[in-house]
């Protein structure tokens, strides 16, 4: 087995030992093998459950949200990665190019103003007005920034990358702005919004974050050589055969359709697309070919264990999911910067 | 053969190449040299398409007008400057020149291409390395191992073009030298070398054709003793020039003078951000 066959199977086992011993954390506590025996029993059909109550927590609760931890986790990595490459840019993430927040000022919008006339509790096929608000404000932002990037048939990166600091600055504003204009219970619901939270998970946002990270996964793993030649520049890539034009579009589209997805089911989450590429870069290299399906995984797993802590730490009450991932990721990342030498394993 | 037709070039109304055309046979070594600003680079840049450049021909095949991974197989490109945007090992650089020839993953053909090639550029023993601790000179040799693993085909498959944009930068004499030899035994092999430089007794001992450029114009193209003499280079150079005859070499060497025009306004302005 090959060092990056090894990295990928390593980080996957820790995946697949995290998700039993997640589902037996929080206010009712389950053993690794309970979980695993009602998760069995529910998905083959075959043995019989104990307690129903039990295995309704486990199964409507514990599973969803956990799910929907890696998931999230894994895009907003993914994309973190993607837009490091694409803009040769350390310092980029979901957050730079504006995406989350105008996201957010949709959100808000939705909270603030719309609420009396058209309630955040309205749904749509069961998703929230607020989810669906959510999800529209990232892929306008996104298609604003690319229209104003856009240069005859080019789309220039730099561009790209200062329109979304002037948009990210714009919509700021206005989440500042709807905060002043907020009554009360509207401040508490947008504050914790901006912290995010993955108390809502249910089935049906575990199906729709399937889709967007599959969607997103399978179009941006592919892409490893893409980005590769990318960290020698725009004309090198070029030179080296990439169509940086195709690549610009894909890695947009894709990075905002899953940011989107996670952003609103589960809030604002900082943190997690700027630190796991990194982390992953410190330990096992550059090379996106590793990079990207690490990250991911790194991404699930590192939101998994974030929200495990946001739910057992002051029990029965939960913290706020973006207090934990900065608190968790950000020593980590400054750890390794410490001791780069003796880490880095390339 | 390599055929440009009436390329113009010009940036904010700055004509920086006026309708130049040029010819030349595979299976030599060309020296564009010229002196700053002459249009050289935005030669070889426009021979690369980035200007929007369609009037290209290779091997009687419009270049341009082939997919990206198709051109990129049949030539390279080495740029003045190459600075990489993460961490990668000397032999990952190397690899990125092979993207052109593999879908997914890297064949066996693959890694004996990147091994060989940095053994003739002498970078194996830092194959490992961080490109980023590498000296200026040694990153330049991993990026020029590069560009020939790119070119580098299982079945002979025709002519290769390789444009290098001062490749000589940060290589210490016996590296330039060296250099110079491997891509003289490359244009033997059939493929066609087009090397922007600035040192004339270098290009003078190695090229088989010169590009002499002045302000974004062809001066004069032909072999060395047709370029490389006194009037024309003291036209294009504005320095006192003599050519006399190579010690060691059958070539011309060039010695610079004075040079024929005072440039006042610089020096003043030199004083001023001195003072």
């Amino acid at each position: 087995m090959n060092k990056r066959s090894l990295i990928i199977f390593g980080l996957l086992s820790a995946v697949l030992v995290s998700l039993p011993i997640s589902i037996g954390l929080g206010a009712f506590e389950l053993s690794f093998y309970d979980s695993l025996q009602i998760i069995w029993t529910k998905l083959t059909g075959l043995g019989s459950l104990n307690d129903q109550r039990i295995a309704a927590v486990v199964w409507q609760i514990r599973l969803p949200r956990v799910l929907l931890s890696l998931m999230v986790g894994a895009s907003l990595a993914i994309s973190g990665a993607s837009l490091q490459g694409l803009f040769r840019n350390p310092l980029a993430d979901p957050s730079i190019i504006g995406i989350s927040m105008g996201a957010a000022l949709a959100a808000a919008i939705v909270i603030v103003l719309a609420d009396g006339v058209l309630s955040a509790s309205y749904s749509l096929g069961g998703i929230s007005l607020l989810a669906i608000a959510t999800f529209l404000g990232a892929l306008v932002t996104t298609f604003i920034i690319f229209k104003i990037a856009k240069e005859g048939k080019q789309v220039n990166v730099m561009s790209m990358l200062l329109a979304g600091i002037a948009i990210n600055a714009i919509a700021a504003a206005g989440v500042g702005l709807l905060t002043f204009l907020a009554d009360n219970e509207q401040l508490r619901t947008l504050t914790f919004w901006t912290l995010g939270s993955l108390g809502g998970a249910t089935w049906l946002s575990v199906g729709v974050l399937a889709i967007s990270t599959a969607i997103s996964l399978a179009f941006l793993l592919p892409l490893f050589k893409s980005f590769n030649a990318l960290s020698l520049g725009e004309q090198e890539a070029m030179y080296m055969g990439v169509n940086t034009e195709k690549l610009k579009l894909k890695v947009i589209i894709f990075s905002a359709l899953s940011i989107g997805a996670g952003v609103a089911f589960c809030g604002m989450i900082s943190f997690i697309g700027l630190v796991v590429p990194h982390i992953i870069r410190l330990l096992f290299g550059g090379d996106y070919r590793t990079l990207l399906p690490a990250s991911a995984l790194g991404g699930g797993l590192l939101l998994c264990w974030a929200d495990n802590i946001a739910r057992i730490v002051v029990i029965p009450a939960e913290l706020p999911i973006g207090i934990l991932t900065a608190l968790f990721g950000a020593p980590v990342f400054l750890y390794l910067i410490l001791n780069r030498k003796k880490v880095k394993i390339s | 053969m390599l055929r440009l037709k009436d390329i113009n070039v010009s940036f904010k109304q700055k004509c920086v190449l006026h309708e130049f055309s040029l010819e030349v046979k595979a299976g030599r070594l060309i020296a564009i040299v010229g002196p700053n600003g002459a249009g050289k680079s935005t030669l070889l840049r426009s021979i690369c398409g980035d200007y929007g450049t369609k009037e290209v021909w290779w091997q009687e095949e419009k270049i341009h007008d082939l997919p990206a991974e198709q051109v990129a197989k049949k030539r390279a490109v080495l740029t003045q400057k190459t600075d990489l945007s993460f961490e990668f090992t000397a032999e990952e650089v190397v690899m990125m020149g092979r993207y052109p020839h593999f879908k997914k993953q890297a064949s066996s053909f693959d890694y004996e291409v990147v091994n060989e090639m940095m053994e003739l550029t002498q970078t194996k023993l830092m194959a490992k390395r961080s490109y980023h601790s590498l000296s200026g000179g040694e990153q330049q040799r991993v990026q020029t191992a590069r560009v020939f693993a790119q070119l580098k085909e299982e079945n002979n498959s025709g002519p290769k073009l390789l444009l290098l944009d001062e490749p000589l930068n940060n290589l210490d004499v016996q590296y330039q030298f060296q250099l110079l030899e491997q891509l003289k035994s490359y244009t033997k092999e059939g493929h066609l070398v087009l090397i922007v430089m600035h040192d004339l007794n270098l290009a003078a001992q190695f090229a088989d054709q010169i590009v002499l450029m002045h302000k974004g114009q062809l001066k004069k193209v032909g072999n060395v003793e047709d370029v490389l003499q006194k009037e024309i280079l003291e036209e294009a150079y504005d320095i006192e020039v003599s050519v006399q005859e190579h010690p060691y070499q059958d070539c011309p060497m060039i010695y610079f003078g004075k040079p024929k025009s005072a440039k006042p306004v610089a020096i003043r302005n030199l004083k001023l951000q001195t003072a």
